[in-house]
């Protein structure tokens, strides 16, 4: 068990994580948790495998656009979120359910 | 077992525990710090892969920028003058069997791909920030453009989704 599998077990472990909060949870910010729970473990594994490759940065370059990337949609998020809080005067995300039949 | 060792494993058992603490936190206020911690750890642990720049932009961007705007969530949405800022969970046995399969899937292919035969980088020639710099503007300068467009457009989209609402029998127009 060398470092890189531990990286890679731990990129794992707070992709599963991520996906928990995602499944378990009904409030909207907690899903938002756990989005960002998933993105870093995928920039885990960037940045571990950029390691073991011989002088190439692309995985340092992909997990520093993932970082951009997951900033931008957490902006969105949130005004997506504070555009329902104001419809439905709440997040818990069963109660929000006017499309259903 | 040098000491670099220890500190590496003590940094990936600090982010094992407070990832799963998280999974199981009920208070928001308590999620969000743990988000916090594990956002520091995970950035430490960028610095052992030799991605130093990484790092920093790790925690200037995500700790100094996404989990403020999910604090300013929890504070705009959480309703803390009536009650604490809880979340219970559901679904809680699917939940777990789901990720422990999924966990379980991950580790046997980390397993089978037998990556343990791989050898780490040695000492880098150039510094990390120049060489993230240089790839910036070489390689990397079409997805560099891109990326200052899409802010553009989220700069734009979020601003016009939050706007304040004229209260118009309570209708919001998305």
């Amino acid at each position: 068990m060398n470092a890189l599998e531990i990286y890679l077990a731990m990129g794992a472990l707070l992709f599963c994580v991520g996906v928990f909060l995602i499944l378990t949870r009904r409030n909207a910010i907690m899903a938002l948790l756990g989005i960002e729970l998933i993105l870093n473990a995928s920039n885990l594994n960037f940045v571990a495998f950029s390691n073991y490759v011989p002088g190439a940065m692309e995985g340092q370059m992909a997990a520093l656009f993932v970082i951009v990337l997951a900033a931008a949609e957490v902006a969105v998020a949130f005004s997506i979120i504070l555009t329902v809080y104001q419809r439905f005067k709440t997040v818990h995300l069963d109660e929000i359910d006017t499309m259903k039949e | 077992m040098s000491i670099g060792e220890i500190i590496f494993l003590a940094f990936v058992g600090a982010t094992a525990a407070a990832s799963v603490w998280l999974a199981f936190a009920r208070n928001l206020i308590t999620a969000a710090f743990l988000l916090f911690a594990v956002l520091i750890l995970v950035s430490g642990l960028y610095v052992f892969a030799g991605a130093e720049f990484l790092a920093m932009s790790q925690i200037i961007i995500y700790v100094g920028g996404a989990l403020i705007v999910i604090l300013f969530g929890v504070m705009l949405t959480g309703k803390l003058r009536e009650h604490k800022p809880k979340s219970e969970m559901v679904n809680l046995l699917p939940g777990i069997l789901v990720a422990a399969a999924l966990m379980l899937a991950l580790l046997f292919a980390i397993k089978e791909s037998h990556v343990g035969q791989l050898v780490p980088n040695s000492i880098p020639l150039e510094n990390n920030t120049e060489a993230i710099g240089r790839e910036m503007l070489t390689n990397y300068l079409l997805p560099f453009e891109l990326v200052s467009v899409l802010l553009l457009v989220v700069l734009a989209g979020a601003a016009y989704l939050s706007r304040k609402q004229k209260r118009n029998q309570g209708e919001v127009k998305p």
